[in-house]
């Protein structure tokens, strides 16, 4: 239980930026995902005859001038840095908080999601090279050579390696120096991330976080671990690219929305789960001082659904509108809650909501988003990692 | 008034040991961890000193509980052994219905050059051969960076947040700042906090290499690392896992738990600088020690003793230097303080720095002596601070820091004091 949370301020969330295959802000995706529009591209690997998904959502990988960085940093960025960064910049633009120069930039922190960065090791360049100079391909006596390997190994793959290395590029581009946090690899990192950045503007260390999470890049060795996790076999997990942020103040403007409650744990024991779910639904919304049945949308993310049930369970409304928004736009990995909460941000300021599903979700998986007008006031939304990480934000707007 | 925290259980596997008191011990002794080193099967590295874990010996201290363990990353094994041993420390081991948690700093995940060559067919590389043998990757290196906290969190039924930080070599020390938080806020009653690494592995070797990192120089044997001294050239690379126990005091008294000391206030920057480089005037750094003493509601002045993150590069040690010179610049208190660098005895642990580091703050601030900076001979002019060098010193610490500073400006302190019954943090 969160005891100290009620007795500090109100932490207030903005829309911030979402850049995904159906666009670049959340009102494009909002568009698509209402009108049952999907921007699949082709998998970037062919040779995986036997995936079951010819198609995934890809994003453009920002260049130089999308980015406004010397072409020359780009060699120390994979694309999942790119994206990040391209999605901060995004955020930049849409939320003027952020440029706010009474805010010094030592009250302006960073709290990122990240996943590992998935680059082919040794890099798929030294295994051409090695291929045309070893006679040997089986055990190619080069990778035991210290100068094959200084000559074959790009100059700054030590920095595009590092996954925090994007956390060095958001906060030198737009000169943010205060309290900051990076979690990775999975869904979950994105809420440990935005109740972090929480706790670090309640108490006072920041006056403004910009918290963010991107996804892997869609790759040969993404859907290698795909298999590991058994998300292959899982429909609603298309592998989709993107990034996506909001800002949190401690400012209340009309109309705000504020981080009413949240609750993380960790189910040790597949068979603990329901009871978890349960429990950790239900300290959240003890937090935000609400009940199950004022959860007026629930989105929850790389959950499977599960915890669907244990909110009915807590008597939530039996006809609860929910959007699994990863059956319509794809699985975006650490984007993904974030995307989510961008557009919970959007259905409460404009008073509607998507659903693609209730609470048959367990039998049907449905990618056809509809569209309603109601009345919102009480959010949750949920991440899960498949380590068994299980975390849930409760949003809640002012009272008109 | 914010719940007090306090450390009931201390865990370091590395070079220098497997218990905390041997690591203790090998610290004040002056004892160095750094060995000749070359990656396995290559002659002509260019970096050949580190300080490795002695395999023989880990898989001997360890057999009983590694056997029954899943494949593995080698980080892992290191991180998953101390806190086993830091549980153990705390008499925790065996104990259910903790409202517990877990937060690991981890790093870059390991390469096994090997995975890669299941795609060397005889026209090439070939995304499909690597595919159509994926049955043959190693078990070990196929879940995500979060492996290390999940299996500490099942290993000790923890079902509190699990935390996977990474902010480079502030990685540990971010994970021992955001328990201290979670415990203060009233969210859990105990935390499991540290890190594990190990990058003594050929491909991220060549990596950090390339970038300039590491020293090259084959001058100085054993004596290769040395913060602030002017013929520093690079850090040195090391592995292991370190852990502590960080508990409520109630939860601590109640249970009648051993207390090394108390943790007080936690601090996080960024540079804003470079991705390559630090603020040359340590002006994160500065923020981040600055953030915590405001954290802990401390004055500069009340500071005895600052465990420097002193990488023994020529850009860290000077940008350290003049940030403490900025921080502690009141009254001169930089000329009062006592400044070590841990990293001069077993090296540059990367992630997992921060969590051997702030264990050795933590004990010298309970037993009032300082580890000193080895190698010291020759001070950088720009480094004119009280460095502890060679010997360890007594020294009567009100607080202390702990600096941990990740690389592209992620920066971290953490502000320790004494255990006192009666004192309010």
């Amino acid at each position: 239980m969160i005891k100290t949370e009620n007795k500090r301020s109100p932490v207030f969330v903005e829309q911030g930026s979402v850049y995904c295959s159906a666009g670049n802000n959340v009102n494009s995706l909002w568009q698509a995902l209402a009108n049952g529009q999907q921007h699949l591209s082709a998998l970037p690997c062919p040779a995986y005859d036997t995936w079951p998904w010819p198609q995934v959502f890809m994003v453009e990988e920002p260049g130089a001038s999308e980015l406004g960085v010397d072409r020359k940093i780009l060699r120390t960025m994979e694309k999942q840095a790119k994206m990040a960064l391209y999605g901060a910049a995004l955020a930049v633009q849409q939320v003027e908080s952020l440029s706010n120069k009474s805010i010094g930039s030592a009250r302006k922190g960073l709290y990122l999601a990240l996943p590992t960065v998935d680059e082919s090791v040794p890099p798929w360049a030294l295994l051409e090279t090695l291929h045309e100079v070893s006679a040997t391909p089986a055990q190619p006596i080069e990778l035991s050579s210290s100068e094959f390997l200084q000559r074959e190994i790009p100059a700054f793959f030590g920095l595009s390696t590092l996954n925090s290395n994007a956390c060095a590029h958001i906060s030198a581009c737009f000169d943010l120096t205060g309290a900051m946090g990076a979690y990775s690899p999975f869904a979950d990192a994105a809420f440990q991330a935005l109740i972090d950045a929480t706790g670090s503007i309640a108490q006072g260390e920041n006056n403004l976080a910009l918290v963010g999470g991107v996804s892997p890049k869609v790759n040969p060795q993404l859907l290698l671990q795909y298999e590991h996790w058994g998300w292959d076999k899982i429909p609603a997990l298309t592998p989709a690219e993107g990034s996506s942020f909001v800002v949190l103040t401690a400012n209340k403007n009309p109309g705000t929305v504020c981080v009413s409650g949240f609750a993380r744990g960790f189910i040790c024991n597949s068979a603990d789960a329901p009871a978890t779910y349960q429990q950790l639904l239900a300290q959240a919304l003890t937090n935000a001082n609400i009940t199950a049945a004022d959860v007026d949308w629930f989105l929850p993310f790389a959950t499977g659904g599960k915890d669907i049930k244990a909110l009915l369970a807590l008597g939530a409304n039996a006809s609860l509108p929910i959007l699994s928004s990863e059956s319509c736009m794809g699985f975006a990995g650490a984007a993904g809650p974030l995307i989510n909460l961008n557009l919970a941000l959007h259905g409460l300021q404009q008073q509607k909501y998507l659903v693609n599903a209730r609470n048959d979700f367990n039998d049907h998986h449905n990618s056809n988003a509809q569209e309603s007008a109601g009345a919102l006031r009480h959010v949750a939304l949920s991440a899960a990692g498949p380590e068994g990480q299980y975390i849930v934000v409760i949003l809640s707007r002012e009272a008109l | 008034m914010n719940t007090r925290v306090v450390v009931t259980g201390l865990g370091v596997v590395g070079r220098l040991g497997f218990e905390w008191q041997d690591f203790w011990a090998a610290l004040l002794a002056g004892q160095s961890a750094i060995v000749p080193w070359q990656p396995e099967n290559v002659e002509d590295f260019p970096v050949r000193y580190a300080a490795p874990v002695d395999d023989g010996q880990f898989a001997s201290y360890f057999a009983q509980q590694l056997a029954a363990q899943p494949p593995m990353e080698r980080r892992s094994q290191f991180g998953l052994m101390a806190a086993h041993q830091a549980m153990s420390d705390a008499g925790l081991i065996g104990n259910t219905g903790l409202n517990m948690g877990v937060a690991v700093g981890s790093g870059i995940p390991e390469r096994y050059t090997p995975d890669m060559l299941l795609a060397m067919e005889d026209a090439g590389p070939s995304w499909q051969a690597l595919y159509a043998r994926r049955d043959q990757l190693n078990p070990a290196m196929r879940s995500g960076n979060d492996q290390l906290a999940a299996l500490i969190a099942r290993a000790h039924g923890a079902n509190g947040p699990v935390q996977n930080f990474s902010t480079a070599c502030a990685g540990a020390a971010h994970a021992i700042g955001s328990s201290f938080r979670m415990i203060r806020n009233g969210e859990v009653n105990c935390m499991i906090a540290g890190g594990a690494d190990s990058v003594l592995n050929l491909m991220t070797m060549v990596g950090l290499n390339l970038l300039g990192a590491p020293s090259v120089s084959e001058d100085y044997g054993d004596k290769l690392c040395r913060p602030f001294d002017e013929a520093r050239s690079g850090f040195v690379a090391a592995e292991g896992g370190a852990f502590v126990v960080l508990e409520s005091l109630a939860h601590a008294q109640a249970r009648g738990a051993h207390i090394y000391g108390e943790i007080v206030g936690f601090g996080s920057s960024m540079d804003a600088y470079r991705v390559t480089a630090p603020h040359p005037e340590g002006k994160g750094a500065a923020l981040s020690m600055h953030k915590a003493l405001v954290d802990a509601g401390l004055e500069a002045s009340d500071i005895n003793y600052i465990n420097a993150h002193g990488t023994s590069t020529p850009l860290n040690d000077t940008a350290e230097t003049f940030a403490i010179k900025t921080v502690f610049a009141k009254n001169q208190h930089y000329q009062k303080l006592a400044v070590s660098a841990t990293k001069s005895q077993i090296g540059h642990w990367i992630a997992a720095a921060g969590a051997p580091e702030f264990i050795t703050t933590l004990l010298a601030t309970q037993q009032g002596i300082v580890p000193p900076t080895l190698n010291l001979e020759s001070p950088d002019p720009l480094c004119d601070l009280d460095y502890v060098p060679h010997k360890a010193r007594a020294v009567t610490i009100n607080a202390a820091l702990s600096n941990s500073f990740g690389f592209g400006g992620l920066n971290t302190s953490l502000v320790v004091k004494p255990y006192k019954e009666d004192s309010h943090g």
